[in-house]
């Protein structure tokens, strides 16, 4: 399989990219752990992407794992990244041009995507956003994104820190300062 | 190079799109920093490009109640904002304040999107050049009747920046145009009138040939024609695009087209004919033979209307229309699928 890999590499087509998911790839956390990843999946993030093609596919998959050193790349991160990539591989591709930035900014999370990304654990999430945007997947960091911004959406500053555990480090003044700044977005529609 | 454009009938509806994106992330790097500072804890704002990415899906108005949250979060917001050169303004509320004020770095806003709600203080646009040094774009949506008596078609814009170089006051129905003899002389595009608010397109065209601008670049018109000619001469060399959104008053058929021959440097002709079901179509053979004598460097040329007009061209005028016009590359034409006999 590795052998013909390298010359359907550039082709974009459905079945090939499903083939090509087949072929398993190794991905290091920067804790150690080493996770297998289908290389369709796996290149949904530009980082892998650019490595394996600079290595060649058949260096990827028969030799050293990938290292992800970065430390928001856990394993507990790269576990959820995986698990994401591995639902979304086979997503249509985003047309940048064509889309119309805001409204791919306004537009609802999937069901599935809000499930997966509702996580209890504060530093779990806030690890795969960091992860998701070091290893540059770009669907991922937006649906972190929306998601964080769904919970402070509406919620007052001190609640916002209150919920993603942020001290207030203002003093009074610099407040008052900010308060005055601010002071046209209260004006009243 | 086009020997022969097939003449296909193409309906297409010319709506004009403007920018909706306000404010972008204007980030380059795709690493990520590490958390500054020693790493203080597991918060998303440990990492400044993370925290940009959240705050960019906020509304403006979120994003700036955030820079309240610490010390991190106000230096990602007013990051975020420094990349703003399109700055959206609303004015809905009454009352004597400066409602445009804000914090950002002002020396960066080249372009203003002006909504208006019941009052837009018209008297302080002149404030706008001072606040905004590097403005040079400006559309104005809305306007509505709180300002009438203060806003005086937009002499108060005018007056206020001559520097302009992009103005955009079409489709309020206010401005009817009598003001812009006063037009700038920097002003290279200007999009005025409306066909929604029956603004006839003739005063706007008289006044402006009054002014003392020559450097009109683009020209984007939208109402009534009811004038046998255009006073266009005054651009003939500067002009490159031309864009008219027009009606014909009832029965009245004028050979007004004719005039866009004067035009000798366009390159880019628009003619989008409305409230014309069933009538005859206001440029004809004889006027597109003009236009095609005079205006050889056409590159692209749209003649639209609506399902069931009466085009009033024939073969014979495309053929020589496309003859003529030898550096064309887009001919968008709404007919009735089969070509209409003159």
């Amino acid at each position: 399989m590795a052998d013909n890999a390298d010359h359907i590499d550039g082709d974009d087509n459905e079945d090939v990219r499903a083939q090509q998911n087949l072929i398993k790839i190794k991905l290091k956390s920067s804790e150690g752990g080493i996770y297998e990843c289908g290389l369709t999946a796996a290149k949904m993030s530009d980082l892998v992407k650019n490595m394996v093609e600079s290595l060649g596919t058949d260096a990827v998959v028969t030799t050293e794992p990938i290292i992800l050193g970065n430390e928001a790349v856990t394993d507990a991160a790269l576990k959820k990244i995986i698990e994401w990539v591995e639902f979304h591989w086979d997503d249509p591709p985003v047309d940048h041009d064509f889309e119309d930035e805001k409204d791919r900014r306004n537009e609802e999370l999937s069901h599935w995507d809000k499930q997966f990304i509702d996580v209890d654990d504060q530093a779990l999430l806030f690890d795969v956003i960091a992860a998701a945007n070091y290893m540059d997947i770009k669907g991922l960091v937006e649906v972190g994104a929306k998601h964080i911004c769904s919970k402070i959406r509406g919620k007052s500053c001190q609640e916002v820190r209150e919920m993603l555990k942020i001290t207030n480090d203002f003093t009074a003044e610099e407040e008052d300062a900010i308060h005055k700044e601010n002071a046209w977005i209260y004006a009243k529609d | 190079m086009c020997a022969f454009v097939t003449f296909k009938a193409i309906v297409r509806h010319n709506q004009r799109t403007t920018g909706t994106v306000d404010h972008r992330y204007n980030g380059t790097g795709n690493e990520c920093p590490t958390p500054g500072g020693g790493g203080g804890g597991d918060g998303i704002g440990d990492n400044m490009d993370c925290l940009m990415h959240v705050l960019a899906h906020l509304s403006i108005r979120e994003r700036v109640k955030c820079r309240l949250v610490c010390h991190r979060w106000r230096a990602a917001v007013d990051k975020l904002s420094a990349g703003v050169r399109r700055l959206h303004m609303y004015y809905k509320t009454t009352g004597s304040g400066d409602k445009y004020s804000h914090d950002w770095p002002p020396e960066s806003v080249d372009t203003i999107v002006l909504t208006g709600g019941q009052r837009m203080p018209f008297q302080r646009f002149h404030q706008l050049m001072v606040n905004f040094p590097a403005l040079h774009s400006l559309q104005v949506r809305n306007a509505t009747a709180g300002d009438a008596h203060r806003l005086r078609d937009c002499e108060v814009i005018l007056l206020s920046l001559p520097e302009l170089i992009y103005l955009d006051v079409s489709d309020n129905e206010l401005i009817t145009g009598a003001s812009f003899r006063l037009l700038g002389k920097a002003c290279e595009t200007l999009c005025a009138g409306s066909v929604n608010a029956d603004v006839n397109i003739s005063p706007i065209l008289s006044a402006l040939s009054e002014s003392s601008n020559t450097t009109l670049r683009h020209l984007e018109l939208k109402g009534c024609v009811d004038q046998p000619v255009w006073p266009l001469g005054r651009w003939r060399h500067s002009l490159r695009r031309l864009s008219i959104r027009f009606y014909c008053p009832q029965d009245q058929t004028l050979d007004t087209m004719s005039s866009i021959s004067a035009l000798a440097n366009l390159e880019d002709l628009a003619l989008h004919q409305e409230r014309c079901y069933d009538e005859p179509s206001a440029i004809d053979g004889h006027s597109l033979r003009t236009i095609a004598a005079q205006c050889l460097g056409l590159r692209r040329l749209a003649i639209t209307g609506e399902y069931g007009w009466r085009l009033r061209l024939d073969d014979r005028a495309v053929q020589y229309f496309v003859h003529k016009c030898q550096q064309l590359d887009s001919f968008v034409l709404t007919a009735i699928p089969v070509v209409c006999i003159e």
